[in-house]
């Protein structure tokens, strides 16, 4: 009997290894993969932790502070479109806040895409349809939007056809906005 | 009746060399946000019967990323806060099995993570068509020395309940 219960310990030790597999790697994001894939741009310039453990690690803190850095966009997009459509009712004195805002939120934005897009791959992946895939799809819905988004802002000062610019870029805006929150409230779902 | 029937049937179990032919595991998690479920149907069961000494005893050994929450990027950060890298098992050594009536008290000791603690569970024993056992017990994620998850500022709850089912051939 003690025999038999060492053997099972033994077993148990020796099979009980370091192991650092990627499950499903196939199913890795496309964005994640020409990053940090096994000929992923960082793996060529010999870019990041030393090992998978502490590659781990980093990722997951780059994505607590990508849910930080993302619900204070959230909040600087609601505050930017109030600002926005104050101006388009006609108040004015709002445009230098929505100028100075829109960097504010720009960056606060980028820095937290930046923070998802470029984390190191997870230790698990899988190719169901998921509350996650769908906040990760609506990130380039968001990401498009945001990126168009100052560009249209200026182009309303410059366009001949100024309700036209406008039009442009409050549908941009509130499609951004939108998506921003539903990919917000996805990560409440717990599947 | 009832308990000659189980007497008689647990010992026809035991005496066969019982074999645990499919088992499965979840633990229950919660957060203030939702509560969620992995569960692994991959765990490796062993289960042995002395007729001298006229005891019984169960190893349940079960890899970490075996467990599926239908949320890979949970997964992920499960395997991580385990340190699964290093501690990919979670062994459960039985050390007294009673069996009372339909009911089966298990006295073991659980390794998670590096950390050895006691544990008590009673699993209800099923005897129609295939034979089944399950129960389910409580642990604590800081017994074990793991650190909490957080989502959106706050941590996940400490405490984790371990359901199991076992098939006996």
């Amino acid at each position: 009997m003690k025999l038999f219960t060492f053997f099972i310990c033994l077993t148990v030790s020796l099979s009980a290894q370091l192991d650092t597999t990627i499950t499903n790697i196939d199913n890795m994001p496309l964005r994640t993969k020409l990053l940090w894939g096994e000929k992923g741009f960082f793996r060529q310039i010999n870019f990041g932790p030393d090992s998978r453990k502490d590659e781990l690690k980093l990722r997951v803190k780059m994505l607590q502070n990508h849910q930080k850095l993302a619900l204070t966009s959230l909040g600087l997009v609601a505050y930017q479109s109030y600002l926005g459509n104050q101006m388009s009712e006609g108040d004015y004195s709002k445009r230098d806040a929505h100028r100075t805002f829109s960097k504010i939120t720009w960056g606060a934005y980028m820095a937290s895409a930046s923070l998802s897009y470029f984390a190191p791959p997870a230790q698990k992946y899988d190719s169901r349809i998921s509350s996650m895939k769908i906040h990760q799809w609506l990130s380039y819905v968001h990401f498009i939007g945001m990126m168009a988004l100052p560009v249209l802002g200026k182009n309303i000062a410059t366009s001949n056809d100024y309700n036209k610019a406008l039009s442009n870029h409050q549908n941009v805006a509130s499609i951004t906005f939108a998506s921003m929150s539903i990919s917000a409230l996805l990560t409440f779902l717990p599947y | 009746m009832r308990f000659l029937y189980l007497l008689f049937y647990c010992s026809a179990i035991f005496a066969q060399s019982p074999i645990i032919s499919s088992s499965e595991i979840s633990y229950h998690g919660s957060h203030f946000m939702h509560d969620w479920v992995g569960t692994s149907t991959s765990a490796d069961s062993k289960m042995v019967y002395d007729n001298q000494l006229n005891s019984g005893s169960v190893t349940v050994r079960v890899r970490l990323d075996s467990f599926d929450s239908r949320l890979s990027s949970r997964d992920s950060n499960m395997l991580f806060y385990t340190d699964a890298m290093d501690h990919p098992v979670v062994l459960f050594k039985s050390t007294n099995i009673n069996i009372k009536s339909d009911s089966v008290y298990i006295e073991g000791d659980m390794t998670f993570h590096g950390i050895t603690k006691q544990i008590k569970t009673v699993a209800a024993m099923f005897t129609q068509e295939s034979p089944k056992i399950s129960g389910s017990f409580n642990i604590n994620l800081s017994d074990y020395n793991i650190e909490r998850p957080t989502l959106l500022f706050v941590k996940i709850a400490d405490k984790i309940r371990i359901e199991y089912s076992f098939i006996i051939e």
